[in-house]
């Protein structure tokens, strides 16, 4: 086997690997610890390998890694951290917009490639923007609103800076009981 | 994933040079969205893979007189984002937004889902319906294929093993063009579709100067639709010669049925989609 | 049984500073900055890589396995077969669940040894220095099959003569395809019917429904230096280091499982899925071993969503009582058991929805075929039985010309009502407030437009939380506070994605009154948490919360009553909030919680509780009747849709879809309404677009480019509407939401569909080709 010595430049990072030429990026990155890029499918169908190329998001597991050589990679990692998130990670914390989990790092990133784009996007633009992330758990409901909170932030403060959002009472939680009709009686011994 | 050899020429003559090597399976890379998953399915077997990532002159896109010429390495996103494709392309750019997922439309090129020739490839039928031609470049010379003549059948081109797309070109649509796209899949994005419809259409007055329409997912290739077509070229634009186009389309194709719909149900949707496409863009030719 | 019914309201709900907030979860941040691992995260020096060979056939005779080859290449540490293994089967038929005795033969090879059943059974197991050398290592294993010959048609495979799939049959019967049968026996349905007025039957179905969750299964295995088989792995169970170790023949306390974060599971991942390979190749190799399956090998080796065909046939009065209802289920079960018969039970035991019926009877049977076996799937049959039932309603009250929200409140289950197997409910039953609220907030209704119609669908449901209680499920959660006063919960929960940790996390938060974020939960993990049984069967809130709050109840007494001394006064007199103790009617006497616990630690009192929960012990349903209590509790909401169809391509556009249910108490109210948009989003793939598609036992739609789910661009305005009886039986009386808020979206959206079209289609998916074919019905 073809082994090269491939440069890697990942969250501002520089690895130096020796990698086969069928070695997928998603495979090269997940070996060199980057296992916040998921592995779902394997063939562009779900995104959840979603990182960001250059300045374009891409499916990680349709690359060879030594085509990734020596241009800037982004992964959900390098985006943020808990001390200081990017936006839009703070605002799927806020909107609790991850369930399992797994889908999020590349929903975040297909955002970020979307607000890098278009800072004050539709909705339309939202939804299609994350349309290659499946999600199983969540209904895709509070990505939208957070998404749009970032976008919002964003716009107000720039990136990288921390900021809480209100707690998303918008959201239609109803916390009130309803008025009770004749036969829809609670409490029980 | 199988083993395979991978070479990543800076230009177009290495990379043909390199294509031309006939001991071992050589296949060009482009966007890879599709040979990856091929050989990770089995389906593509190649032994050497020959970018053409990394050559920038696959990568252009400018107007040469009336031409439009779109370098092989474009990607479906640039049909999205580049200024000349967004106003000489209106039909492709519409086609590219229902193309995939954003990721998808980052990596693969028009010229790679032509070549992959699968009959719901979804830049095929816009580009079809802008009357487009393909650049064959080998290391014996360029030579250039009404679109329409480059497929022949399932998963099968004109294209030999040393030849890869150079470009693609189109005219710039006249003034007064209507363009209407249309994909049915079975979810609102990333699906593959049912059925595809392209309308392109000049307009006189109330009179079709030329329609193109071309139709995915309803043939062995992807398909102009002539018969309808020749119906409707210098003809008054008429409710009844909309429906007799949408018949005569819904005639000419041959679909099959898969697991994602039969084929007299595609041929169904094909009269009513080619006729509400022919509506909007005559609406559009205004 | 006494059932004091009071009148709800606001103010008789306890005040409560933590609990119903939609606080932040305590795992959110990991999840969005990349820090949360998942089992297929985990590597370890010198750690072999996996890959199963699987049949190329559904039904076949094995004549021949050789894996000569593969265990001459180099790079390949161990290849298994059959022959191999210490046992050969794992045991998928439970005694006494199908039948007072097991039926024979129906066990689930770990490798199929003489004959596959199903496309996909595993063969054989390699294991290798990397997974390309793993993967060529499976190409040099020859199979030589005889093709067997198969059914997959259930209704075919009870024919007699059908082939047999398993050769299972109780002792001293002849052998059949009949896995399971349940039935239930209430009143007299022949007078029912005579009461009858109208009778309206119709038959439903339902497709092979994959989990899709996106983090296909994972697990890493090891022989540590105690000889115990350590496995992680990704899983809804880990009590099963019990079958493991069963099936391994090592005794249990030398399987230690333990789990991560689960990518997602709704019932996949709540059978064995990647365990018994990796113990066998870790035993056998000694070294550690992973293995993550493929997307493809995914939705080809585990267990699928049963279809169901279910008829109806209802008697009714012209003015819409029910007098009588006959329902009858064939399940398919595909080519082993699993847990078909309860999923059955549950079908059966909700066959005609939250409805009052005096004269019912139901007949289900779960049928093997040579099919991929099915099995657990969120919602769990009565999921299924609700996209029949509900439909069901709608074409009666099309019939009866009623309005179909007039006929559901004639006939709804009400407050102190009891179920069709004759068990009190021992909750609010709250159905027509939440018809009202979910069919209020479908709005406006959207004008029609030239092809497009406007369509609008409800549906109701009867969904129960908590396992089946002869099963006599127990959970046991252990909460303590540390000395600088941070609080650690220890439950053996797998957190499926639901916020299972995090709801303990805020129950325990709630009643020891420090903040979420100073509260660890330790869980997952089959030796060194209290072991909380399964996260499956909507039950982590009610059991695990329930051992929670008791757990942390006990600290806070130790607390309260050390620090009543301190203070002077009686326990009552104080509370916890913000790691204070405080006096209720003089917060400024107050003493931090660290001091307090200082304290304690200084006198040995404890800081700490373990705790076991107990849900109701029942016996078994009447063999004969099916009546008896069965669950401990019930979930009852109702989901609201509003759609457009294309009247000329049968497309449909899902516009507005809103999900009201009685969750009795919302612990996180962001992540309640986050269940039931979930919910929503899986009900609209279940209705429109879902089907494996096992086409003569081949699955066609084996990747997520055929096996569609719903995208983000497939999502309507989405309302989730929170309603609070109080009444449940979890902590601070929540009922669970898990499955419930999936069951009514299916029917609801095919009562939408019907409404808007003027005709039903039969089965789901309701594909646009389907759709027109309906339209071209109603015309004719």
């Amino acid at each position: 086997m073809n082994l090269k010595i491939v440069t890697l430049q990942v969250n501002g990072r520089t690895h130096q690997v020796a990698l086969a030429p069928n070695v997928t990026l998603l495979y090269a990155l997940r070996d060199l610890g980057y296992t916040d890029v998921k592995n779902g499918c394997e063939k562009g169908d779900c995104g959840a390998c979603t990182v960001m190329l250059g300045d374009k998001i891409i499916n990680s597991c349709l690359m060879l890694a030594w085509l990734a050589e020596d241009k800037p990679i982004l992964t959900v990692a390098g985006l943020g951290t808990a001390e200081h998130p990017h936006p839009l990670q703070q605002a799927f914390v806020d909107f609790g917009a991850a369930q399992c989990g797994y889908c999020i790092p590349g929903m975040i990133l297909s955002a970020k490639g979307l607000l890098d784009e278009h800072p004050q996007p539709s909705d339309e633009e939202i939804r299609e923007a994350i349309s290659g992330n499946l999600c199983r758990c969540t209904g895709y409901i509070r990505a939208f609103e957070a998404i749009r909170a970032a976008a919002e932030q964003i716009a107000l403060q720039g990136d990288g800076q921390r900021v809480m959002h209100p707690l998303p009472g918008a959201m239609e939680e109803e916390p009130a009981n309803v008025i009770p009709q004749d036969d829809s009686r609670g409490v029980i011994e | 994933m199988r083993e395979f050899d991978l070479v990543i020429p800076k230009s177009l003559p290495d990379a043909l040079d390199a294509l031309a090597a006939n001991d071992v399976i050589v296949q060009p890379l482009a966007g890879g969205t599709d040979m990856i998953v091929n050989i990770r399915a089995r389906v593509a077997q190649p032994n050497v893979l020959v970018s053409l990532n990394d050559i920038a002159e696959l990568r252009e896109i400018r107007r040469d007189n009336g031409t439009i010429v779109v370098g092989g390495g474009a990607r479906i996103a640039d049909f999205l984002k580049h200024p000349l494709l967004i106003e000489n392309a209106e039909i492709a750019r519409q086609a590219a937004f229902h193309f995939a997922n954003p990721m998808i439309r980052n990596l693969a090129t028009a010229a790679g889902n032509l070549a992959s020739a699968s009959p719901a490839g979804d830049m095929s039928p816009p580009l079809l319906a802008l009357g487009a031609e393909v650049a064959l470049a080998s290391k014996a010379g360029t030579r250039t294929l009404p679109l329409d003549q480059f497929f022949i059948s399932v998963r099968k081109t004109a294209r030999r093993p040393d030849e890869i797309i150079s470009a693609l070109r189109w005219q710039v649509p006249p003034q007064h063009t209507g363009h209407a796209f249309y994909k049915m899949g079975l979810r609102a994005a990333d699906a593959i579709s049912v059925i595809s419809v392209a309308v392109v259409i000049e307009r006189a007055g109330d009179t079709i100067r030329e329609a193109r329409l071309a139709l995915g997912a309803v043939a062995p290739r992807p398909m102009r639709a002539y018969q309808a077509e020749a119906l409707l070229n210098s003809q008054k634009f008429t409710d009844a010669i909309v429906q007799e186009a949408a018949r005569l389309a819904s005639e000419e194709c041959s679909p099959i049925d898969d697991l994602r719909g039969t084929a007299s149900y595609r041929r169904r949707m094909v009269k009513v989609y080619v006729a509400r496409m022919l509506r909007q863009a005559w609406e559009r030719a205004k | 049984m006494s059932i004091q019914i009071e009148q709800p309201n606001v103010a008789q709900l306890p005040e409560l500073r933590q609990v119903g907030k939609p606080l932040p979860r305590i795992d959110a941040m990991g999840k969005v900055i990349g820090t949360t691992k998942y089992a297929g995260d985990y590597v370890m020096p010198n750690m072999l890589h996996a890959k199963v060979l699987r049949s190329n056939y559904p039904s076949a005779k094995i004549l021949r396995v050789d894996v000569s080859k593969a265990r001459a290449l180099s790079g390949v540490a161990c290849v298994l077969t059959a022959d191999d293994l210490p046992g050969d089967a794992m045991a998928t038929d439970i005694p006494g669940v199908t039948g007072t005795a097991k039926r024979a033969g129906t066990d689930a090879p770990i490798l199929a040894k003489d004959r596959v059943r199903f496309m996909g059974e595993a063969i054989a197991l390699i294991a290798a220095e990397s997974l390309d050398f793993a993967e060529r290592a499976a190409d040099l294993i020859q199979v030589e099959y005889e093709p067997y010959p198969a059914v997959f048609d259930p209704l075919e495979a009870m024919q007699p003569g059908a082939p047999i799939v398993t050769a299972s049959a109780f002792p001293g019967e002849e052998p059949d395809n009949i896995v399971s049968r349940w039935r239930i026996r209430k009143g007299d349905v022949e007078a029912g019917m005579r009461a009858a007025e109208v009778i309206v039957e119709r038959t439903y179905r339902m497709p092979f429904i994959d989990h899709a969750y996106l983090e296909p299964e994972a697990g890493l295995a090891w022989v540590d230096e105690n000889d115990v088989l350590n496995i992680r792995v990704s899983t809804q169970v880990v009590e099963h280091f019990r079958s493991i170790a069963a099936a391994l023949k090592i005794p249990q306390n030398k399987v230690h499982t333990m789990g991560a974060m689960v990518g997602g599971g709704f019932g996949g991942k709540e059978d064995m899925n990647v365990e018994l390979f990796l113990g066998l190749l870790a035993l056998k190799t000694r070294r550690p071993v992973r293995l993550i399956y493929s997307r493809e090998e995914s939705i080809v080796a585990h267990s699928k969503r049963h279809p169901f065909i279910i008829t109806h046939r209802t008697g009714v009065t012209r003015n819409g009582r029910i007098t009588a209802s006959i329902v009858k289920m064939v399940a398919d079960s595909g080519a082993y058991v699993y847990l078909s018969p309860y999923v059955l039970l549950y079908a059966v035991a909700t066959a005609v929805g939250p409805y009052r019926i005096h004269h019912v009877n139901v007949d289900g049977v779960a049928v093997a075929t040579n099919n991929t076996f099915t099995s657990a799937m969120r919602g769990f049959g009565a999921a299924q039985s609700c996209v029949a039932y509900e439909q069901h309603m709608d074409e009666i009250a099309k019939e009866l010309q009623i309005e179909p929200r007039e006929l559901r409140r004639i006939n709804y289950l009400k407050t102190g009502d009891t179920t069709v197997t004759g068990q009190p409910i021992q909750s609010a039953v709250w159905l027509e407030e939440s018809q009202q609220r979910a069919w209020e907030a479908l709005g406006e209704r959207t004008p029609e437009s030239e092809h497009m119609k406007i369509g609008r669908g409800i549906a109701s449901y009867i969904q129960s939380y908590g396992r089946i209680t002869w099963f006599h499920d127990t959970s046991q959660a252990w909460v303590g506070v540390e000395m600088d006063g941070s609080v650690v919960v220890r439950c053996g929960v797998p957190d499926i994605g639901g916020g299972q940790m995090n709801t303990l996390a805020q129950i325990a938060a709630e009643v020891l009154g420090v903040p979420l974020n100073e509260i660890a939960v330790y869980g997952t993990d089959s030796a060194l948490t209290p072991l909380a049984g399964t996260t499956t069967a909507t039950r982590q809130m009610y059991m695990s919360g329930n051992a929670t709050y008791q757990a942390a109840g006990s600290v806070r007494k130790t607390l309260l009553d050390r620090a009543a001394q301190y203070f002077e006064t009686e326990p009552d007199e104080l509370d916890l909030a913000n790691s204070t103790v405080f006096v209720k009617s003089d917060p400024s006497q107050s003493l931090p919680l660290k001091q307090l616990i200082t304290v304690c630690a200084a006198e040995g009192l404890p800081r700490s509780n373990l705790s076991l929960f107990k849900a109701p012990f029942t016996e078994k349903l009447d063999p004969e009747t099916g009546q008896g209590n069965l669950f401990p509790d019930y979930t009852f909401g109702t989901h609201a849709i509003e759609c457009a169809v294309d009247m000329e391509t049968g497309e449909v556009k899902i516009l507005k879809s809103v999900g009201a249910h009685d969750v009795g108490r919302a612990i996180n109210s962001a992540a309640v309404a986050g269940q039931i948009e979930g919910g929503s989003a899986m009900g609209i793939g279940y209705a429109l677009m879902e089907d494996v598609q096992i086409v003569n036992g081949i699955t066609r739609a084996a990747t997520l480019a055929e096996y569609l789910i719903p995208t983000a661009s497939d999502i309507p305005e989405t309302r989730a509407i929170i309603l609070e009886s109080g009444s449940g039986m979890g902590p601070f009386g929540a009922k669970g939401i898990g499955e419930p808020s999936l069951t009514p979206v299916a029917p609801a959206i095919a009562n939408a569909v019907a409404d808007a079209i003027g005709a039903r289609v039969d089965s789901l998916p309701l594909t646009p080709e389907k759709v027109l074919a309906a339209i071209d019905r109603a015309k004719l």
